[in-house]
């Protein structure tokens, strides 16, 4: 064995951390070329350790050695310098032996990989090595960067000043023969059944929440306060918990913190001052960093306590609804949009014009979420700027607006709707201009309906789209709807026309919606037309008409 | 750490020290063909394989006072507490510092090991078990090992140094807390690192540093005394590395509220008035204060919070700060509970001129203790320090004066002491002297009969300590 091939090895291995640690800082755990990275890593090790059992790095500033040969050297001042990284934190040596698994080569790369210039870390890498608790990385450290060396000696000095003497020790163990009480010897509790089973409960407990706790003590602190500047400190304190609980995910202990304050603010004996204090806690509630951190929690997956968010609303205010709005166009998770237009749902009474200034976003998902909170407000003055936005370039706004439209848009919506009924309009607006115009439930749309109908171009849609309309049409009960649609029942060709039986099937099935009896004897002759969907169709209406009737009955 | 096939070794290690324990515990009662011993017997050794199988080799070796595995030191769980001092004990007393076991392990090679054990006469046990064990080719047990008296100078010299560093680091934060610097947290994490390393290799050395209370600088003094006595307990109760850093952090913070008592009051030499007791006993909610201002709020912050709230609180009547809302207290606020009490109780404050004895400030905790769990952490607090604390005066039945030295673990009355006066009262080079040591008849060559308070009668332990 040759040292001059180990000192090769010991090279190479040196060399795969470094472009480990490069890896590692880019590439996410689960990428091929980390794991490459990885596997190639250890292989590095196993070709030194086939030489050696050992292989020792000894750190210095700008170097790294192996036996006496320096096999990296870099001057930066900076964790991007491997010998530089390690010896600030006052590692000097580092073993590895041959057993070592590829977990722990694995954690300690991670470990030297991690990022302490960018990155917000209370531990240095000692501290790391330390709890990854390895059994095959050894390490020397040296720490007496940590504080002044000279204390000891004087400390030691002053304690050890006073020298004993021995005719002091001697009156004492004269002392001691002259003693008569006997020696009061301690007696400590036995360990007694169970008391294990409680530790281990104890500790089991312990892993668990302190937010609560936390909440409780600075409750505490609060109640304590004498002085005006102590109970503004104690509120900035509540304050900080809040931010803490949530960014903990304990938004239940938020909202108990809350509703503990408002009890508090309702007593009448309080304070202003105080009440003034707490109302600055419930601004940070709803203020804008607050929010958005409510948002990252929702956006953590479907798991989160939206429930325990929905009570904070009452916390929230006008000015609430801003960063809310943001909010919208942040959150990359359904389940969390949903809670965000829930309570935008709830806050929007409160300052209506902010809201639909969310229709002037860029993005078209967020002026769709918009459109679907005024919708599911239901107030009136949103159809004016839902006009203005019917031309939206993109289709789902537009889709959106129509069905916003047929809920609140009254007649100023009939003339739009009903452009939006021509052939040229995208399948999907179309139907939903239909379904939209049985919303507004007017006379002049059944009107545009039967007159939609009884065009001659109707026959040329597709069945699904004939049978929305008679389904749509069905909402008005009324003889003129139901004449017609028996006039159209009964309307027979001389010729087979499918698309003529597929018209007279859908008025079958508007008439067993609708439920009219009177129309049974025609649909009873329909049973014996030559095309089987008018035949299904009439046999459907006649169940539905004569179950209606026996349920009246 | 765990590996990708799942085995824990470090799991593993305890399980096989408590079923070596229980084989051996049982051979002391029954004969080692009952069926209770070869069940023990038969759990081990399928327990054995699998280890072996997966770590190549069972190497058992007790240093100091804790077993190591393979090189990686084994847990001190509370659950195995007993089964492990008991092993420690037995090691000890029969002169045993290591255990090899090869693969191909079987009953009967164990069943030899445990009667071999079991019938060692009280002299020269060692080589009664090395000679019945010698034709056994799977099991090779090793001499426990005299520590050098270099090594164990050296090793005192390490711990002197990184509790003085502790002490002088705590000089310095605290410092810095008042002047609302900047606080490190990694070089704080840094110091409690060490230290523990310290209570895992040299724990009774440590320990020991704690018992010096002639220092000029109190509060420093108390909170690294507090950390390292909390440490070694929550060590001795189980806690993870990362939760004895959170303890040791908040054990060194606890009184960090004392910052906003007044010199006066703090260095007041006679008795507190009622008003200056009111500022006092004001000092955890201070304590809050100071913490939630000191940095952004975290665990390990939290932590500390809630210790420096809550470790004056009790079931008692001196509990404080008054609450609006009973609290149960968290865990690592009754273990700085007791360490605080233990080590205020033994040391010379500047308002009680006159501390207590180390036995003396047990008993009285024990008295004074009605909560079921804080008498568990009392035991277990006992168990570590000994029912004769290092640092406490003691007079021998041989009339001679001795210091207690070391704790000798699972034989809390029998300490190592340092003899300093001869029978005469004489004072002489101090001797040390194992209190566990027997005649050939079995009885105790030496015994303590009593003890006595050092600082009425102005004898400075530090000197031999430091």
């Amino acid at each position: 064995m040759e040292t001059g091939e180990e000192i090769k090895s010991a090279k190479i291995v040196l060399q795969a951390c470094l472009k480990a640690r490069k890896t590692l800082r880019m590439y996410p755990s689960n990428n091929p070329i980390y794991i490459n990275t990885l596997e190639d890593t250890f292989e590095k090790f196993k070709l030194f350790f086939a030489l050696k059992d050992k292989l020792i790095f000894r750190i210095r500033l700008y170097d790294i050695y192996y036996e006496d040969e320096r096999i990296y050297h870099n001057e930066v001042q900076k964790d991007e310098n491997l010998a530089f990284f390690l010896y600030k934190d006052g590692l000097r040596e580092l073993t590895f032996s041959k057993r070592m698994p590829f977990e722990e080569m694995t954690a300690f790369l991670k470990i030297i990989s991690q990022d302490f210039e960018n990155v917000v870390l209370d531990d240095d890498t000692v501290t790391l090595f330390w709890e990854s608790d390895f059994r095959y990385i050894r390490y020397v450290v040296e720490d007496t960067f940590l504080a002044d060396e000279d204390y000891e000696s004087e400390a030691v000095s002053q304690a050890t000043r006073v020298k004993n003497s021995p005719d002091q020790v001697k009156a004492l163990a004269h002392h001691a023969v002259s003693i008569q009480e006997p020696h009061q010897k301690v007696n400590p509790p036995a360990i007694q059944a169970g008391d294990r089973e409680m530790m281990e409960h104890e500790l089991e407990a312990d892993a668990g929440d302190k937010i609560a706790k936390l909440m409780d003590i600075i409750f505490e602190v609060f109640a304590d306060s004498k002085t005006q500047s102590e109970v503004a400190e104690s509120c900035g304190f509540l304050s900080q918990a809040i931010e803490y609980a949530i960014r903990n995910r304990t938004i239940g202990v938020v909202v108990g913190a809350l509703e503990r304050l408002k009890q508090i603010a309702s007593i009448d004996k309080v304070s202003n001052a105080i009440k003034e204090n707490i109302e600055k806690i419930f601004a940070f509630v709803g203020s804008e960093p607050t929010i958005y951190l409510l948002g990252e929690y929702l956006d953590t997956g479907d798991k989160t306590d939206s429930a325990s968010v929905k009570k904070l609303i009452p916390y929230f205010d006008k000015n609430s609804i801003q960063p809310f709005m943001n909010l919208l166009s942040m959150l990359g998770t359904i389940h969390a949009r949903k809670v965000v237009l829930e309570v935008l749902e709830k806050l929007c009474p409160l300052d209506f014009l902010t809201v639909v200034q969310g229709l002037d976003s860029p993005e078209w998902y967020v002026v769709r979420n918009i459109i679907y909170v005024l919708r599911s407000v239901g107030d009136t003055r949103a159809v004016d700027y839902l006009l203005k936005k019917i031309d939206h370039p993109d289709e789902r706004v537009r889709l959106e607006i129509i069905r916003a439209l047929g809920e609140m848009g009254g007649p100023r919506a009939l003339p739009v709707l009903a452009a939006y009924l021509s052939d040229n309009t995208p399948i999907q607006l179309r139907l939903a201009a239909v379904r939209a115009l049985g919303g507004l439930g007017s006379e002049e749309a059944r009107n545009l309906l039967m007159a939609k109908i009884s065009e001659k171009s109707f026959a040329d849609k597709e069945f699904n789209e004939k049978k929305l309309y008679f389904q749509t049409l069905s909402r008005w009960k009324d003889k003129a709807v139901v004449d017609q649609l028996i006039e159209m029942l009964m309307k027979k060709r001389l010729f087979p026309d499918a698309r003529a039986d597929e018209k007279r099937a859908c008025a079958a099935y508007c008439l067993g919606l609708i439920g009219a009896a009177e129309a049974l004897p025609y649909l009873q002759k329909c049973m014996n037309a030559r095309s089987r969907v008018l035949r299904e169709f009439s046999h459907a209406a006649i169940e539905g008409i004569e179950h209606e009737a026996q349920k009246r009955v | 750490m765990r590996l990708k096939n799942g085995f824990d070794s470090s799991k593993h290690g305890i399980s096989l020290i408590n079923q070596l324990a229980v084989i051996l515990r049982s051979s002391e009662v029954h004969e080692v063909e009952n069926l209770a011993v070869s069940r023990a017997i038969s759990g081990f050794i399928s327990q054995i394989s699998e280890y072996i199988a997966i770590e190549g080799g069972f190497v058992l070796e007790l240093r100091g006072d804790f077993f190591f595995i393979n090189e990686l030191r084994v847990r001190y769980v509370s659950e195995v507490m007993i089964n492990f001092d008991y092993l420690v004990r037995l090691f000890r007393n029969l002169g045993i510092g290591g255990v090899v076991i090869q693969p191909g392990v079987g009953e009967n090679d164990i069943v030899t090991l445990t009667k071999a054990i079991v019938k060692a006469p009280v002299v020269n046990p060692f080589e009664f078990i090395e000679q019945k064990m010698a034709y056994v080719g799977s099991i090779r047990v090793h001499r426990l090992k005299k520590i050098p008296e270099k090594d164990l100078l050296d090793a005192r010299e390490m711990v002197k140094k990184s509790y003085f560093r502790a002490v002088s680091f705590t000089k310095g934060l605290m410092g810095g807390i008042q002047r609302r610097e900047k606080v490190s947290l990694k070089k704080t994490k840094r110091m409690i690192v060490s230290l523990v390393d310290h209570i895992i290799s040299q724990e009774q050395i440590l320990i020991g540093m704690t018992s010096i209370k002639t220092y000029d600088e109190y509060t420093y003094h108390h909170s690294v005394n507090v950390s390292i006595l909390a440490m070694a307990l929550g060590q001795r109760l189980g806690l993870s590395k990362r939760q004895l850093i959170e303890l040791g952090m908040a054990s060194l913070l606890h009184d960090i509220g004392k910052l906003k008592v007044p010199k006066k009051i703090l260095n007041k030499t006679a008795q507190l008035t009622e008003e200056e007791w009111r500022v006092m006993r004001r000092h955890p909610v201070c304590g809050v204060r100071i913490l939630m201002k000191m940095r952004q709020l975290d665990f390990i912050l939290l932590r500390s919070l809630i210790v420096a709230f809550e470790h004056h609180l009790s079931d008692t009547k001196s509990s404080y700060p008054k609450v609006t809302k009973a609290l149960n207290l968290d865990l690592f606020s009754r273990i700085v509970s007791l360490a605080d009490r233990y080590d205020a109780m033994t040391s010379a404050r500047v308002y009680s001129r006159t501390p207590m004895t180390p036995d003396a400030a047990l008993n009285l905790m024990i008295k004074r203790t009605v909560n079921h769990l804080d008498l568990f952490l009392l035991q277990i607090f006992i168990n570590m320090i000994g029912i004769y604390p290092v640092g406490t005066l003691a007079v021998l039945d041989s009339g001679e004066l001795g210091l207690v030295y070391e704790n000798n673990p699972g034989i809390a009355d029998r300490p190592r002491v340092l003899i300093i006066a001869d029978s005469s009262g004489n004072l002489v080079d101090a001797v040390l002297f194992d209190l566990a040591e027997k005649n050939p008849d079995g009885g105790y060559k030496k015994t303590i009969v009593r003890t006595l308070d050092a600082l009425q009668w102005h004898i400075n332990i530090a000197q031999y300590f430091l």
